[in-house]
């Protein structure tokens, strides 16, 4: 548990000689200003048609050259990025506080509201995720917003799960049962004592979980049950340039492939993370 | 406690589960904008026929009848009919399954095969190149969109190279002339048929590599993880001071004990296994259970996608319930719930 | 240890030499790829062109197309009378014919079929609805039918040829269970035609198999296999490769770079299918014809035409397809004015603009790419539109309802007359589904879409169809996109390829062959 700056500040040192998690680190960074700065850096309009200049090669006019209707694939490119890193953020931070509070509450109490929840979890579980974000995005008609919700009903039970079994191991700590005994309220236990403390695994899961949502959200925006044309998604223009795979190879890649540095990105920080905060690997921190 | 009070605790359990699953597919089918009758019928169903329909799902009266109803109707195997095809849903089901389920089981075995080797061989070596090579591979295969693979994969050896079948399950000239299982390979074996066995292979090899590279790295990393607790534990130490062959000593002992807390990643393999399924077989024409979804899902066949989503959530279900007994039964802690 | 992976890669290499080298079909099996399944074989059921593929040759109508023309002969009808006010059909029917599962043909095998068509009120019901009823049809002797019109339906002859009528055997009434055995022959097929249905593995492929005591000239194929690839990408692959002999639907794209690849002849014709925007008149703004005109001179055809198929279409001239009997070519044609357009809408008063919602299926390439230069078309000239996307069963169910603004869709005329234009789209008894997808209600117009279905003067015909169609133009009752040229794939060894533009997307397997030496 990292509660104290000095122990911070080695984590930091520690984390920054690991070259994976720089390398994924600058990633992130780099893509999320690229999201952010999007309507600036975009030489073209994402939406705009020039049917005449379609299936361009990457040139300088047009970095990763246009799309079947002649639409700049760079611009679409980075605005796929916002899409894709406000999809993914949201999901994985709306789970993760849904789920967490739940589980909170059920590792906490305990007793019937913790069999409740649980059980509740249990029958998300059973389903494979994609197979039941499909269901309810097809049910509520394809939509990006659709597509987010779906994907948080399916996901919050883990972080809930994740949370109970966190908050169940502090509740019996020393410091809180010191806590309970002299009086404190509930709610101030839950948020002073236990919740900074079961926030580092959440934390771990969910920058993990920002990669694997983006994945999900694209993987449906590719077979069309999210996002839908002509919005720049980059599932969606994966989707769309399928077929000129052959002749034109650089259209389906490019998304691709930035949908593939996104997620490994998030993956190497989430692995680093989970490196440093792993009980196991805190040892190996206090030697260095 | 013994294996078999075990055994009883845990299918009661995940009966349990598959009725939690049986609420919520009941309840996704009632977030239906328009008319439901409507579009449980069809577009192309004549008022008689939705009237019907509307009668027999007792759609006009309370929730709680109509899910009485639908529980009734799928205790009976009855899981209504597709919109699409016009057949009973069980009935397309049971016929894509075997497709869905032969692939799924083979990119099992090479991604545990994959995994388990991968896993072992980067914690022997750890930290060098070995190491960091198969992890960067594994974390590379858990980032990358698998429609993407997929493509390039077709491209690259079936386009370019012609090496590896297109798409589709067996070559168009043979077939297989008795379907016992369903399972080409299975069938082809039965039936003594080389020609079939040899198309179904070839058939296999890209959507299973394809399938089994996302799910490589989830397996490579916890059989990595569990094999370096095991080594470093004083035990396997004691082994090799007392000079047994070293490779000896690691591949049986610590293998044995590191795979046990390594089958708990089976269950969530298969979920993740049957997930890519679903763009696995998009792309390769794979006649299975996986693409039926996506097709029924985009013409929102409302019967089949309910079918569907309850029909993977019992599998998967199953897969746990199998995985539990198998680590109960190899693990008696466990069993002290 | 090198030892063993010596071995180990000598194995793989046996083992992958011996896997490698492609087949291509026997000469007698066609293969043929495509990226669209059908979803049943009954042909009284289904309206979809891709399902008829597959169902056209298992049966015989009463006539069918000459070769390439719209022009009838006899089929299963070896003569037959009209009475002189166009109400009264009397055919003879062939001697001598037998169905595939042994049962004798004859005039109770066709009022049979005939009624069951219109019992079982499934789409393919809608070519003889209002028509012929079950009083109408009187069986006179064993090879003589008589049917009664409930008016002189002039394409009557031609509508015979279609999928709808084709000639179910009797036989089938042993597997009904209350659904005049539609659930079985969703999957079979009990006709006289030239082929029968082997087997359909669902998601897979379906087999045909040569019928051998057919009535008329053999089929050179033993076998057709008609698969479904969803993926378009690599259905193109099987072709090039030559493991499937022909293939459809491909994109423009694929077919243009096809057409040099040697071995692959790519032919093209035109067709009578089309592409029309619907505006829905019944919505606020588009109830306004101004703003129906504006929306029509804002569009960008040439754009679309270019874009969405590459320049293989041809724009549309009012509602008629040009090349159809009845086509008016002096009809107005809308084109690119966005001065006009803005000048229109500021008319009808909306010069501040406002905004629309366009339904498409978003799992149709082409719709999505023609609703985007739309969106970008409309927003130059004020109007903001949203595209919607659903999938096709609730799209149509949409439309069915009027729930729409703006909507897009194909059609093709299943027989050889303006009326399959000219009633469907503008008859308001049509509103929906039927084919007047705009909602669009003109008691003139009624008048004469009505009028011209029963009118036996040619003459007198088209004049009442030249002022339909500069009524269709004038009021803006649809965006007339643009007609397909037709274009499939084929490999150079295939021969007998006969073009009919009835018969869209239905290759005429039963007199196709294969050449493998040229």
């Amino acid at each position: 548990m990292i509660s104290t700056i000095p122990q911070l500040f080695k984590t930091f040192q520690w984390l920054v000689q690991r070259p994976l998690f720089l390398v994924g680190g600058a990633t992130v960074v780099t893509i999320s200003v690229i999201a952010v700065l999007a309507p600036i850096i975009a030489p073209y309009d994402p939406l705009k048609i020039d049917v005449i200049k379609r299936l361009q090669p990457p040139s300088l006019q047009h970095f990763m050259g246009t799309d079947h209707l002649g639409r700049d694939l760079f611009s679409r490119v980075i605005f796929g990025a916002r899409i894709s890193l406000m999809v993914g953020v949201t999901i994985a931070f709306t789970s993760s506080a849904l789920g967490g509070a739940l589980g909170l509450l059920a590792g906490y109490f305990g007793k019937w509201l913790d069999n409740i929840i649980m059980r509740i979890c249990d029958m998300f579980f059973a389903f494979p995720p994609l197979i039941l974000a499909m269901a309810i995005a097809a049910s509520l008609g394809p939509s990006l917003q659709n597509t987010m919700l779906a994907l948080v009903i399916v996901w919050w039970p883990r972080y809930a799960r994740l949370a109970r079994s966190q908050v169940l191991v502090l509740r019996e700590l020393d410091y809180v049962q010191a806590a309970k005994a002299s009086g404190a309220g509930h709610l101030r236990i839950m948020l002073k004592h236990v919740l900074p403390n079961a926030f580092s695994p959440i934390l771990v899961q969910v920058t993990l979980d920002i990669g694997q949502a983006i994945l999900m959200a694209a993987s449906l925006g590719f077979l069309g049950f999210g996002a839908q044309p002509p919005t720049p998604e980059w599932g969606v223009i994966a989707s769309e340039a399928r077929i000129y795979m052959r002749d034109q190879w650089w259209y389906p890649t490019f998304p691709s492939v930035m949908i593939l540095l996104t997620v490994l990105g998030f993956n190497l920080v989430g692995d680093g993370l989970r490196d440093v905060l792993d009980p196991r690997q805190r040892g190996r921190l206090s030697k260095s | 406690m013994s294996i078999f009070s075990f055994i009883v605790r845990r299918l009661t359990f995940q009966l349990f589960v598959l009725f939690g699953v049986l609420t919520i597919t009941f309840f996704i089918s009632h977030i239906i904008p328009g008319d439901p009758a409507l579009l449980l019928a069809g577009p192309k169903a004549s008022p008689e026929i939705i009237a019907k329909l509307r009668k027999d799902l007792g759609l006009d009266q309370p929730l709680f009848r109509q899910f009485v109803i639908y529980v009734s109707h799928v205790a009976r195997g009855d899981l209504g009919t597709s919109v699409f095809t016009r057949r009973s849903v069980a009935q397309d089901i049971v016929e894509r399954f075997p497709a869905t389920f032969e692939l799924v089981t083979v990119a099992m075995f090479v991604a545990s095969l994959l995994g388990i080797l991968g896993g072992v061989l980067s914690a022997v070596y750890k930290d060098r190149w070995v190491d960091h090579l198969f992890r960067l591979l594994g974390i590379a295969g858990s980032s990358m969109p698998i429609f993407w693979f997929g493509l390039i994969m077709i491209y690259l050896f079936y386009t370019r190279l012609g090496w590896l079948p297109g798409g589709g399950r067996i070559s168009m000239y043979t077939s297989i002339s008795q379907k016992i299982t369903g399972l080409y390979l299975v069938d082809a074996l039965l039936t003594g048929d080389f020609a079939a066995f040899k198309s179904a292979i070839l058939h296999l090899i890209l959507p299973v590599i394809v399938l089994s590279f996302a799910t490589v790295s989830s397996i490579l990393r916890l059989v990595r993880a569990c094999m370096l607790e095991v080594l470093s534990q004083d035990y396997i130490r004691v082994a090799l001071a007392k000079g047994l062959h070293e490779r000896r000593v690691v591949f049986i002992h610590a293998l044995r004990n590191a795979l046990i807390p390594a089958l708990t990643v089976l269950g969530v393999t298969y979920a993740e296994l049957l997930q890519g399924a679903v763009i696995t077989e998009s792309l390769f024409a794979w006649p299975g259970m996986a693409r039926y979804a996506v097709s029924s899902m985009t013409y929102l066949d409302y019967p089949a996608i309910m079918g569907l989503t309850l029909i993977s959530a019992v599998v998967y279900t199953f897969m746990n319930l199998v995985v539990d007994i198998l680590y109960g039964v190899i693990d008696p802690r466990i069993r002290y719930d | 240890m090198k030892k063993w992976g010596g071995i180990v890669s000598l194995g793989l290499v046996i083992l992958l030499g011996s896997f490698l080298g492609l087949a291509r079909p026997p000469v007698d099996v066609f293969v043929f790829g495509s990226t669209v399944e059908a979803e049943t074989l009954d042909p009284h059921d289904t309206i979809d062109n891709f399902a008829w593929r597959a169902i056209y040759y298992c049966y015989d109508r009463l006539v069918k197309f000459v070769g390439e023309t719209t022009e009838v002969e006899p089929a299963l009808a070896i003569s037959w009378e009209v009475s002189e006010n166009g109400r009264t059909y009397v055919f003879h029917l062939r001697n001598g014919v037998t169905f595939i599962d042994g049962t004798p043909f004859d005039a109770h095998a066709v009022a049979y079929s005939f009624k069951r068509l219109i019992s079982l009120k499934k789409p393919a019901y809608g070519t003889i609805e209002g028509i012929l009823d079950i009083e109408g049809i009187e069986v006179i002797d064993d090879f003589t039918i008589k049917f009664t019109l409930n008016f002189p339906f002039v394409p009557f002859l031609a509508s015979l040829a279609t999928n709808q009528l084709s000639i179910v055997s009797p036989g089938i009434q042993k597997y009904d269970v209350g659904d005049y055995a539609a659930a079985w022959l969703a999957e079979h097929s009990a006709g006289t035609g030239p082929f029968y249905v082997k087997e359909w593995r669902r998601g897979d492929v379906i087999i045909l198999a040569r019928n051998e005591n057919y009535w008329g000239q053999k089929p050179f194929f033993r076998e057709v296999h008609i698969r479904y690839i969803p993926e378009a990408a690599v259905l193109r692959e099987l072709l090039e490769k030559g493991e499937v002999d022909m293939a459809e639907v491909l994109t423009d794209e694929q077919l243009d770079a096809m057409a040099k690849v040697p071995g692959i002849r790519i032919f093209e014709a035109p067709s009578f299918s089309v592409c029309r925007l619907y505006i829905n008149c019944t919505k606020p703004y588009l109830s306004d014809r101004r703003v129906r005109q504006a929306i029509s001179f804002a569009i960008d055809y040439d754009a679309i035409i270019y874009g969405v198929t590459k320049g293989h279409a041809v724009q549309m001239r009012g509602p008629i397809p040009i090349g159809m009997w009845g086509h008016d070519p002096t009809v107005f044609q809308y084109k690119r004015d966005v001065e006009r357009a803005r000048q229109l809408l500021a008319e009808a008063g909306y010069s501040g603009g406002f905004k629309l919602t366009m339904l498409i299926d978003p799992g149709i390439q082409a719709w999505v790419d023609t609703a985007a230069i739309v969106q970008a078309n409309l927003a130059e000239i004020g109007i903001t539109v949203e595209i919607v996307g659903y999938a096709r069963p609730t799209m149509r169910a949409m439309i069915d309802r009027g729930e729409h603004e703006l909507s897009i869709g194909y059609w093709t005329p299943d027989y050889p007359d303006p009326d399959m234009f000219a009633w469907y789209w503008f008859y308001s008894g049509n509103h929906g589904l039927a084919g007047n997808r705009s909602f669009y209600t003109n008691p003139r117009m009624d008048e004469l879409a009505v009028g011209q279905r029963a009118e036996t003067d040619p003459v007198k015909r088209l004049e009442m169809l030249k002022e339909l169609q500069r009524i269709a133009v004038e009021d803006a009752v649809y965006v007339y996109l643009y007609q397909r040229t037709y274009r499939t794939a084929m490999r150079e060894w295939v021969k007998g390829y006969v073009y009919n533009p009835m018969l869209l997307y239905m290759p005429n397997f039963d007199t196709m062959y294969k050449d493998y030496g040229a």
